[in-house]
């Protein structure tokens, strides 16, 4: 059930991390000023990775278009910087009406020579708090079955798989892939903070290991 | 040798024993030093009042209880109560300002009041108060250092709540760092 549902205006820098070669990646809410930046990156991504955004924002019609979205309070998006280049974007999707309005979808993307350095679990963790600070219940998250890296660290943050799409997304090559949908109950996680608040100030017995 | 006795006392429910567990986490396996955990418990269930001994060192620890303690940290006025008069002289004491009367104890260990409470309420989560104890901890106590407690942070929460609850360790930091700064500047 949905306890509130409202987009709260999100600006400025979440975190600057090391990226590769140890540059500073600054990790942020996206700003208007960023639509040059963000239709570079999206151009600049191999075909076989644009395949994986929703829309074709590499065509400008649609980048503004989810841009507009952003105003409307349909999207929240992060991104992260190098310098003034955009490297990868984490966009989080909202449906406020209809039987699915307690979820979000997630939509990760990272240039490949940021992939490894923690960027993308900076942006989803802040997602999730986003999700929670709205009263929703549930983040998804679809991806390839092949994607086994992208699956490997969604898990590490509390995604689990929940279907597989049989033959669900088609590639560059015309060759047909399943589709995983991963989700994240984002009360659950909180549950298990306060499950472990609780079982160390009341366990049964009176040591425990460091 | 270099040994610090850390007791941490409240009640049962804010996270009193995994804040030990943090800072013996931080100390052991980040830090390079030695470090065990005791625990003990009130007779009630939850609510009831609970505390953590954390002994550190830089050798193997034979004793793990605490004799003088050295750094104490009272998140409720029963622990205050109960606590604060072990503290040697010029010992530490970390005590939740809105929850512990700073008028009751002892004036000569060094006091540092910190709003963990009402920080954690400003992050909508009241239950990461402890984490923002810890933070404040490692900024004024200078047994662990800011990358071993926030690695210990990091490994020690479930997945998902770490973004926050680096937040709530970050903002403990800060808060101690800042009254560290102001004392040095008076």
């Amino acid at each position: 059930m949905i306890k509130k549902s409202r987009i709260v205006p999100r600006s400025g820098l979440i975190r600057r991390i090391d990226g590769p070669g140890g540059r500073p990646v600054e990790v942020a809410w996206f700003k208007d000023e960023d639509r040059d930046a963000l239709l570079g990156f999206y151009r600049s991504l191999p075909r076989e990775d644009q395949l994986y955004l929703k829309d074709d924002v590499t065509n400008q019609i649609i980048l503004e278009r989810l841009i507009e979205h952003m105003h409307e309070g349909l999207a929240l998006m992060i991104t992260a910087k190098d310098g003034e280049r955009i490297v990868g974007e984490t966009t989080q999707h909202f449906i406020h009406h209809g039987w699915s309005r307690h979820v979000s979808e997630l939509r990760p993307l990272m240039h490949r020579d940021y992939k490894g350095h923690g960027i993308g679990e900076i942006m989803i963790h802040e997602h999730i708090e986003v999700a929670s600070e709205m009263g929703l219940d549930k983040i998804i998250v679809r991806l390839l079955q092949v994607q086994k890296a992208r699956r490997r660290t969604l898990e590490q943050i509390g995604f689990v798989k929940e279907a597989t799409l049989k033959d669900h997304a088609t590639d560059l090559q015309g060759k047909r892939h399943n589709m995983i949908i991963m989700s994240c109950h984002v009360a659950d996680l909180w549950r298990k903070m306060e499950d472990l608040i609780r079982e160390t100030d009341h366990p049964p017995m009176a040591s425990a290991d460091l | 040798m270099d040994r610090s006795e850390i007791r941490i006392a409240g009640f049962g429910g804010q996270g009193v024993i995994l804040a030990g567990m943090i800072i013996g986490r931080a100390a052991s396996i980040f830090q390079d030093m030695h470090a065990t955990l005791m625990q003990s418990f009130g007779p009630e269930a939850r609510g009831g009042a609970c505390s953590a001994q954390v002994i550190l060192g830089s050798e193997t620890i034979y004793y793990p209880y605490v004799e003088a303690c050295d750094i104490l940290v009272l998140m409720s006025q029963e622990a205050a109560n109960l606590y604060a008069q072990t503290v040697r002289p010029g010992g530490i004491i970390i005590y939740e300002e809105d929850l512990v009367d700073p008028a009751l104890l002892p004036g000569d260990r060094k006091l540092f009041p910190v709003p963990a409470t009402r920080i954690a309420e400003e992050l909508n989560r009241r239950m990461i108060l402890n984490i923002v104890i810890v933070g404040f901890f490692a900024a004024v106590s200078s047994t662990i250092s800011r990358e071993a407690a926030s690695a210990a942070v990091k490994s020690s929460v479930p997945a998902g709540t770490e973004s926050l609850n680096m937040r709530a360790f970050d903002r403990g930091y800060e808060h101690g760092r800042g009254l560290l700064e102001s004392e040095g500047n008076r």
